[in-house]
């Protein structure tokens, strides 16, 4: 089955990157095929595996503050900022919709 | 060797680090480092030489030069995972591993070049260029290409150097520098290793401190060790390895640093084949030398097996599935707020991200977001990562029941091939190669076990064929002692640098004998 343009416009929504062209489309598709030879493995009772040191303990430190105060050595790697605020651009408003963004989906 | 003639005075920790740097400068052709910090690693030799003067080297380690893969954070020094998004990202603080490294007294040459955010198998998907492997330039090489190439070809002919810790293998091997470090997730470390005549050793998952290592995936990444002999690993592992409060995925046992014994009788070994690493695509040269390592082994009276771990060929497939998702995941810290590239839309934050992203990543690494993205989904979450999930634990139970059944070490071939000349490699996209490269390697990160390439033999086309050795999990001890003995046998030619290196043969006969422990 090949992904419809809803799908792709959804993931480029999710991802926050593009497709770029049909060779990005082609891309997702092949790794899809790729991808659907696991349901060949019979995985019947077998439980998932998060990670190979799940039979151990996880090391947790002391809530104790050991370091920081290094407000300026963070803030000299954003590009805009004032104060010690990074500063983005207004929040709380959607991606434009398929039809109104400049996007190689559009032609599709 | 080189630190025994550091203590000894025959050489100083300056003069060391300046040949090196030099070294960069005429092999700049190989394109392996991205960044040469001179002037810090002139300062830190000078260190190290007022040390030795006092007569208080730090260690073995110190006055050594080294080479970090570009993924480690490094304080002071430019960190850009070979892509767009970090250009001119300064890192704030040292990784645990590179912070252990010059607490050791060893002094950094510069960060080395790689498949952009380690995603690749030949690192020629960097935005600074692709690396060309130093055995393009080697007699070896020259010699058993003379019949084929015409000097205008010569330029093109040049091979890969596999992927992605690719500057790092360039630079051991072309002896910029004593060890390096690389990242391995897929076999990172080892394919390169493979492809460049070196020791490539990835340690079992939770050994060494991932902590500042920019991150591929969580549950498989682990720092690499790039070196030219099995004694010199050896060495930089017992300075990496421990558990780290910075990491939690560090174990807590007691880590103690080992010097590797030289084995003498084999007897007791039992060395197990397994017969899937028989994939499809393993060039006849290296099945016959596989089976003549066996041999080796067997005429010293180690017990060879062959064994079997049958889900081998879906752990290309599953990696697949965790990577892309793991990814996903991972890269989305990359907004351009806080550090990195940053667009100059700014409309709204959404399209300031989408916009920082579309610019800042190339195709591989949009590419592998997008698959994971398509495969965390609600409506696929199930049916591609759990099951993933699941077929994880089986093949790390392939190796289990292998290791439980006696066998103390499995020996594979690491690459189907040797290294293909660059021409041909971009003929097929990054996820097909990754796909086809990665298959003898990956089953260990997916299991979390140790594994080494150790170089063997030179192919028909003088390029140099390494084999793996593979272990229980924490067994590195044993696990490099076999492979220093399989080292001792082999007998692994030196490269014979010709172009790409111009000066002075003589004066660099120190380095060119190879290790320095």
């Amino acid at each position: 089955q090949k992904v419809t343009v809803e799908m792709l416009d959804h993931l480029e929504h999710l991802a926050l990157v593009d497709f770029r062209d049909a060779e990005g489309v082609e891309r997702l598709q092949k790794a899809i095929q790729f991808a659907d030879q696991l349901h060949e493995v019979n995985t019947d009772g077998v439980e998932p595996m998060d990670s190979v040191l799940e039979d151990r303990c996880l090391y947790l430190r002391e809530d104790d503050v050991t370091e920081g105060n290094c407000t300026n050595e963070l803030l000299k790697n954003a590009r805009e900022k004032v104060e010690e605020y990074f500063v983005a651009p207004p929040g709380n408003i959607p991606l434009p919709k398929l039809e109104e963004r400049e996007t190689f989906l559009q032609r599709s | 060797q080189v630190s025994a003639a550091l203590k000894e005075g025959h050489v100083s920790p300056t003069e060391l680090c300046q040949r090196c740097l030099s070294l960069i400068k005429s092999t700049k052709l190989l394109n392996a480092y991205i960044t040469v910090a001179e002037e810090t690693a002139l300062k830190q030799a000078e260190e190290s030489e007022k040390r030795y003067r006092r007569g208080q080297p730090l260690g073995v380690l110190d006055g050594i030069p080294i080479a970090v893969k570009d993924n480690f954070n490094t304080a002071g020094i430019e960190t850009t995972c070979a892509s767009n998004m970090l250009k001119g990202y300064v890192s704030p603080y040292n990784a645990t591993v590179v912070q252990k490294l010059l607490d050791q007294g060893a002094v950094l040459l510069g960060k080395t070049n790689l498949d952009e955010f380690a995603m690749g198998s030949g690192s020629t998907d960097g935005v600074f260029g692709p690396v060309r492997n130093p055995w393009s330039y080697s007699r070896q090489y020259k010699e058993k290409s003379a019949s084929k190439a015409h000097s205008e070809d010569k330029e093109s002919n040049w091979v890969i150097t596999g992927g992605s810790s690719g500057g790092s293998a360039a630079a051991v091997s072309s002896f910029t520098c004593f060890a390096a470090l690389g990242s391995d997730t897929g076999g990172s470390t080892r394919n390169p290793a493979a492809h460049c005549g070196v020791v490539g050793l990835k340690p079992t998952y939770g050994l060494i401190s991932r902590h500042g290592l920019i991150p591929l995936v969580n549950s498989m990444d682990v720092p690499g060790i790039l070196t030219r002999c099995v004694d010199d690993a050896a060495v930089v592992l017992g300075s990496l390895a421990g558990h780290d409060p910075k990491d939690s995925t560090t174990i807590q046992d007691n880590f103690k640093p080992f010097e590797l014994p030289s084995l003498t009788d084999v007897s007791k070994l039992s060395i197990g084949i397994p017969k899937e690493y028989h994939a499809p695509g393993l060039s006849s040269e290296i099945l016959a030398l596989w089976s003549k390592a066996a041999d080796l082994f067997k005429n010293a009276g180690a017990k060879v097996i062959e064994v079997s771990l049958p889900h081998t060929r879906y752990s290309i497939v599953c990696y697949h599935v965790l990577c892309t998702a793991e990814v996903a995941s991972n890269m989305a810290r990359f907004d351009g707020l806080e550090y990195g590239h940053r667009s100059d839309m700014n409309k709204s934050t959404e399209s300031m991200y989408a916009a920082t992203r579309r610019e800042g990543f190339n195709d591989v690494v949009r590419g592998r977001i997008l698959s994971g993205n398509y495969f965390l989904l609600k409506q696929n979450y199930e049916n591609y990562f759990i099951k993933a999930q699941k077929v994880r634990r089986l093949i790390a139970n392939d190796f289990v029941k292998v290791f439980g059944s006696g066998v103390d070490v499995l020996l594979t071939p690491t690459t189907l091939t040797d290294a293909v000349p660059y021409m041909e490699f971009i003929k097929e996209d990054n996820r097909t190669r990754s796909a086809q490269d990665d298959i003898l390697t990956q089953a260990a990160n997916m299991a979390g076990l140790p594994a080494i390439s150790v170089p063997t033999a030179l192919s028909e086309r003088g390029l140099p064929v390494g084999f793996q050795f593979i272990g229980r999990s924490f067994q590195e001890k044993q696990l490099l002692t076999v492979a220093k003995w399989f080292e001792k046998q082999v007998k692994f030619p030196m490269i014979q640098l010709e172009e790409v290196k111009r000066h002075d043969h003589n004066a660099f006969q120190h380095q060119k004998s190879a290790s320095f422990s």
